[in-house]
This record gives C-alpha cells, sequence and structure tokens, in this order.
C-alpha cells in the first residue's frame, strides 16, 4: 500500500527517543499543539522518506502542490506518473485539471 | 558537493509550452503540447526548440504535425542509466538502454560493481550477478581501444547480471560515482605531495618517482621519526608540511 502524506502536516505514530532525534536532524519539524509533522529542509529528502516509510510499514509519497492553483494532489492522479523520473520531488507540480483548463490558465497568467 | 539536476517533469514542460503559445499566439492542440512533452524527456530546451519549428510558420499546432517529430535519443546520466539498468525485467531492455546510454563503459563496469550487494540481498544471486559482472569486466579488457566488435558480449554479460532476479528489484539508493573514483579523488591533495616528495628526492639521489616512492621514502620516514631535525630536510629541501605528511603518512 502507498501511503499519501502531506508534507505541510502529517501525522506519525508514536516513535522512541532515538527515532524521533533522527527524524528531526533528517529535515522535519514538529507541531506539538497539533501532533503533526512537516517537512522544513529539503536536503536529506530521500533519507527522510525512507525513515517515514519504515515507520508506517508503508510506501510513502508526499503530495504535490499545484503551482497555478495552489491545491494539494497526489501523484496517483496524474496521466504521466508512469513516465516521471522524480515522483517524489520537487512537491511542486501543475495539477490535471489546471493543465486542461485553458480558462483558469489564462486567469493564472494574469495575476502576474 | 553532488547536485543532481533530474528530468523536468511532463506537466510542468506542457505549463511552460502552453504559457509560450499564449504569449507568442499560437494556437496549439493540447495533445500536440502533450507530444511534445513526452518527446523532450525531460528536457527543457529540446520542448521549446521542438515548438518552435512546427509552430513557427503558421503559428498552429496539432497533433497531425507532431507526427514529423523524431524520437529523441538522448544522452543519459549515469544515475538514470543505473536506475534503469537495476530496474529492468528483461536482458534485451538492458541491452538497448546500454547502447544509447553515453556512460563511460568503465565507470559504468566500477558503478555496477558498488551497487550488486544493494541489489541482490541473497547471496547465491549476488554471486552470480559478480560472476557475470566478471565477465564483463574480461571483455572490456579485450576490447580495449579497438576491438569494439566485442561490445555486444560485453552488454550482453552486464545484462545478464541485472536480470538475475528481476523480480527481486526493490529501489535503492545508488552509490554513484564509483567508490573506486571518489577515494581517487579524495586522496588527490596526498597523492600530489607524495609525488612533490619523490620529486625533491628525485633531484637529490638522481633516481625516478618511483625509486624514490619504494627504496627511499619508507627509509627517510624512518630516520625522521628518530630525529625530527635531521640535516636530511635540508638535503633535500623539504617544507613542513612535506616533513608532516612523510611523518604522519600510512601505507600509500
Amino acid at each position: 500500500m502507498v501511503a499519501v502524506l502531506n508534507p505541510k502536516a502529517f501525522k506519525l505514530p508514536r516513535v522512541e527517543k532515538e527515532k524521533f532525534i533522527t527524524l528531526i536532524r533528517l529535515g522535519l519539524d514538529y507541531n506539538r499543539d497539533q501532533g503533526t509533522f512537516s517537512i522544513k529542509s529539503y536536503n536529506n529528502v530521500e533519507k527522510l522518506i525512507e525513515t517515514v516509510s519504515a515507520i508506517l510499514g508503508d510506501e510513502v509519497v508526499f503530495q504535490q502542490t499545484c503551482t497555478r492553483c495552489g491545491k494539494n494532489f497526489s501523484c496517483s492522479t496524474c496521466n504521466y506518473v508512469e513516465m516521471c523520473a522524480t515522483k517524489n520531488l520537487p512537491f511542486t507540480c501543475v495539477c490535471p485539471q489546471c493543465l486542461r483548463d485553458r480558462k483558469q490558465f489564462e486567469q493564472y497568467l494574469l495575476k502576474f | 558537493m553532488l547536485i543532481r539536476f533530474h528530468q523536468v517533469r511532463i506537466p510542468l514542460i506542457i505549463a511552460l509550452l502552453q504559457k509560450i503559445c499564449l504569449l507568442e499566439r499560437v494556437n496549439a492542440e493540447f495533445e500536440a503540447l502533450e507530444r511534445i512533452a513526452q518527446n523532450s524527456r525531460g528536457d527543457v530546451r529540446s520542448a521549446v526548440n521542438d515548438l518552435q519549428s512546427l509552430s513557427e510558420a503558421t503559428h498552429n499546432l496539432t497533433l497531425q504535425e507532431t507526427a514529423l517529430l523524431s524520437s529523441r535519443n538522448k544522452d543519459i546520466s549515469m544515475d538514470e542509466t543505473l536506475h534503469k539498468y537495476f530496474a529492468a525485467k528483461y536482458i534485451v531492455e538492458v541491452q538497448s538502454l546500454l547502447s544509447y546510454s553515453s556512460v563511460d563503459y568503465d565507470d559504468f563496469l566500477l558503478s555496477v560493481s558498488d551497487n550488486l550487494p544493494r541489489r541482490y540481498t541473497n547471496p547465491s544471486e549476488l554471486a552470480a550477478a559478480y560472476d557475470y559482472v566478471s565477465k564483463a569486466d574480461l571483455y572490456r579488457g579485450r576490447i580495449g581501444t579497438e576491438n569494439w566488435h566485442l561490445l555486444k558480449y560485453f552488454f550482453n554479460e552486464l545484462a545478464q547480471a541485472a536480470a538475475v532476479n528481476p523480480e527481486s528489484f526493490k529501489p535503492f539508493e545508488f552509490i554513484s560515482p564509483p567508490i573506486r573514483i571518489i577515494t581517487l579523488f579524495w586522496t588527490k591533495g596526498k597523492r600530489n605531495m607524495l609525488n612533490n616528495i619523490c620529486g625533491k628526492i628525485g633531484t637529490q639521489c638522481h633516481v625516478s618517482h618511483a625509486t624514490a616512492k619504494h627504496d627511499f621514502v619508507p627509509y627517510i620516514k624512518l630516520m625522521l621519526q628518530q630525529k625530527k631535525n635531521s640535516p636530511l630536510i635540508e638535503w633535500f629541501k623539504f617544507n613542513d608540511e612535506e616533513v608532516d605528511h612523510l611523518l604522519k603518512m600510512g601505507r600509500y
């Protein structure tokens, strides 16, 4: 099974102190109030994904943020997922709806 | 520091082409842009060039017109070659991959050798894979710089090493560039220093660098360890760094 996580806020099961320190060193940030993790640094993101996958016991994929509409979406909804060589990084792409919708694209261009 | 530049994703290339079309007033079908983006294999420059060459005359672009595009035979990087090599399921797949990749064969052989233990966790599979790699190495040696007709055998042995057990493939982090090359890179400063020392010994004793390295350096090191302000330092014209290097150096 593939777990799709939001890089801005996701929850993990309670982990040991050493594991928690490893996660923080790999670039995660912990929000105590909400009990959620978020990605602060992308320098070790491959190792980070590996560690989070080991904790969850599932393959982990982070959600992408659409550069046009700003919504989060999963790579599994993309038509080009099989041809894509960079499924995990960067975390920004264009969602399938925005790619097809010409009107929305024109509105997006008008913003600049 | 190693900075990797990955392929640009197809949706991002399509989005860029859409923007260009809008600004340049080109009426392009979505499917045509999609085809250009797919054909570019993540290379933005080639996608823009294709768009320009197809739409420059008419300012219209249809899917039919993109049929004229020939498939881009791109050079693929070492990382990508390694990824496709280890993920391949069939021998033919690997052979075609190696034939259009422009990686250096010696570097690739070293990288494959470094990464095999990560690919095969089963010892018998690993042994079989190394056996094929050793045969590939044998052919590489026979090819040298002229017997390129043997290249197909080199590819064949490498392909068999990749396809020992295709079902057991799980993605892993590659060791690249090869450990041997990284080691040479990291020890370059030390090797240069030793080379300078051997040069100075050679000048004074009228011997080659190789003789200085093997017959003189170990004894000079012992002498300096026993007497740190030995007159040898002045005679050989060693500087402080070289003396320090000689005293601290291990095996070479």
